[in-house]
């Protein structure tokens, strides 16, 4: 370190004395839209963000989740209330959460 | 303005330490826990048998970080002792990541349990920063059912140091006129940036408190120590112009990646199928990361727990496993001699750079090279890491098939 100034202003203190899990990591750096279970749940006549994390068949990686999910479809998989939770559950700018999985094709 | 409120608006950083960060976990999942003595602790026939936290309760009884896991069950028999489970902590801390990123976007982790939040500028949505705290508080024990100590201070120093002052579940304020009070007291060990290497030094120089460093000529300091010593002077005074950085996490030094093995491994060839599973993993995560690094370093830790660290500069960057596991087994037959026995073994990549270009040969290894990784890569994100391995990893000595074994079997590794 050059000297005092860029010593505070590069954190160094902290940085040097952080401990951070790689998948903490991951989860505090990125947000939902960069996660690959998140979905446009299209309707009739709206198409909102969702998480197909929610879904059993896409959070055990059976199949390959897709950009858009018709809402029959969910509505199919996880019913009324599982769907609520789909859309509940996601944000575009929101914070990434826990079952952060890394979108493939960034 | 009420002098009280001049006050608060000094002091606008909070650092929130979550209390027994891991026990609570646990406690907030399994409402039979709550009240009962906790203790996460590794599973002593792998060797990793310490206790990583206990709980409120268990600490009553004398139990403490970092003991082995049979002391602890001696002072306290009747604790409940439960493996570590990283995924459920990685969880509760980025839930509350996000509760501390609704009053303020600059927050900025610390480790896993601590993060501090910067609220300048907040007083007219949530109020000043005690009445934050509180919040925050709150907020974190209802929708993450984990309690916290929180430090509030005018800058990050004071902050961290308030935070360990009052455990658990503590709210401290600490201003620049309470560090002759309330800090100069400490003993030098407790100064946030030393540690037992830099207390001998400072003890050598007949520094014990942190009042004693604060009044220490600087030039003597700045002698001794070069520009630490200035750092520590203005430490032991109260003094950070460190900023709460939240994009400081975006910047990667080195990416690596250490295990303890589950005996003492003896000889090159159980050492190098380590080795390369090692180097799997960390080229992956280098790979994830858009990176290419520079610089392997290669850690061993024999069974004295006598540790040793060496590193070696490739000609280029590389994503390659191969390149990376070639140059640790050199420096493993450079540095470390086969009757050795090893109880843990690191490797680690550094100077990285972001990954935008590509060095080509005559006759196209490194592109076969590249799209072979590209294409694990692929398979491990669609159906998960342990979707392909190596084929050494199915030999006895691999600790990725070990992890596999105790996955399928539904335990947590």
């Amino acid at each position: 370190m050059a000297n005092l100034r860029d010593y505070y202003r590069r954190n160094f203190l902290y940085q040097s004395h952080r401990l951070m899990l790689p998948e903490l990591r991951e989860k505090v750096v990125h947000t939902c839209s960069e996660c690959g279970f998140f979905v446009q749940v299209a309707g009739k006549t709206e198409t909102r963000p969702g998480c197909a994390a929610i879904i059993p068949y896409y959070a055990s990686l059976a199949g390959r989740v897709p950009r858009e999910l018709k809402v029959l479809e969910v509505l199919q998989a996880v019913g009324k209330n599982g769907l609520e939770q789909v859309l509940a559950g996601a944000g575009p700018h929101r914070q990434a959460c826990g079952l952060f999985h890394l979108k493939m094709d960034k | 303005m009420r002098s009280r409120e001049v006050v608060f608006l000094r002091c606008p950083i909070l650092l929130a330490d979550m209390n027994s960060f891991y026990a609570s976990v646990h406690q907030a999942m399994d409402p039979l826990l709550r009240g009962k003595p906790v203790i996460v602790g590794g599973d002593p026939d792998k060797r990793h048998g310490i206790v990583l936290a206990a709980s409120i309760e268990a600490k009553i009884h004398g139990v403490k970080t970092g003991m082995t896991v049979w002391e602890a069950g001696d002072i306290c028999p009747q604790a409940v002792f439960i493996k570590p489970a990283h995924r459920h902590y990685v969880n509760f801390s980025s839930r509350i990541i996000g509760i501390m990123k609704e009053f303020s976007p600059l927050v900025e982790p610390f480790s896993i349990d601590e993060a501090f939040i910067d609220v300048s500028g907040c007083e007219q949505i949530y109020g000043f920063s005690l009445e934050i705290a509180r919040k925050l508080k709150s907020r974190i024990k209802k929708e993450a059912g984990v309690s916290c100590s929180i430090g509030v201070g005018p800058n990050k120093l004071l902050a961290k140091m308030a935070a360990g002052m009052q455990k658990p579940d503590g709210l401290t304020l600490l201003d620049f006129p309470d560090v002759p009070v309330k800090m100069w007291p400490l003993p030098v060990r407790k100064l946030f940036g030393v540690g037992n290497r830099l207390e001998k030094r400072l003890q050598d120089l007949n520094i014990h408190t942190i009042g004693e460093l604060a009044r220490y000529p600087l030039p003597v300091l700045q002698k001794r120590f070069g520009m630490i010593g200035h750092v520590l002077h203005l430490s032991a005074n109260g003094i950070d112009y460190s900023p709460v950085s939240p994009h400081s996490l975006k910047q990667v030094k080195s990416v690596g990646h250490q295990i303890t093995l589950p005996r003492d491994y003896r000889g090159y060839h159980d050492l190098k199928v380590v080795l390369l599973e090692l180097c799997e993993i960390v080229c992956r995560r280098v790979r994830l990361g858009g990176y290419a690094g520079k610089t392997v370093h290669l850690t061993l830790k024999d069974a004295q727990f006598v540790w040793l660290c060496r590193t070696r500069t490739m000609p280029r960057p590389t994503t390659s496993t191969n390149e990376v596991y070639r140059a640790a087994v050199e420096l493993l037959h450079l540095y470390w001699p086969s009757w050795k026995p090893v109880r843990m073994v690191g490797v680690s990549l550094s100077g990285l750079v972001r990954n935008t270009a590509e060095q080509m040969d005559l006759f196209g290894d490194v592109e076969k090279a590249r799209r072979l990784h590209h294409a694990c890569d692929h398979i491990k994100n669609r159906f998960g890491e342990q979707s392909i391995l190596k084929a050494v990893s199915l030999t006895p000595e691999s600790i990725l098939y070990e992890r596999k074994d105790s996955l399928r079997h539904g335990q947590p590794s």
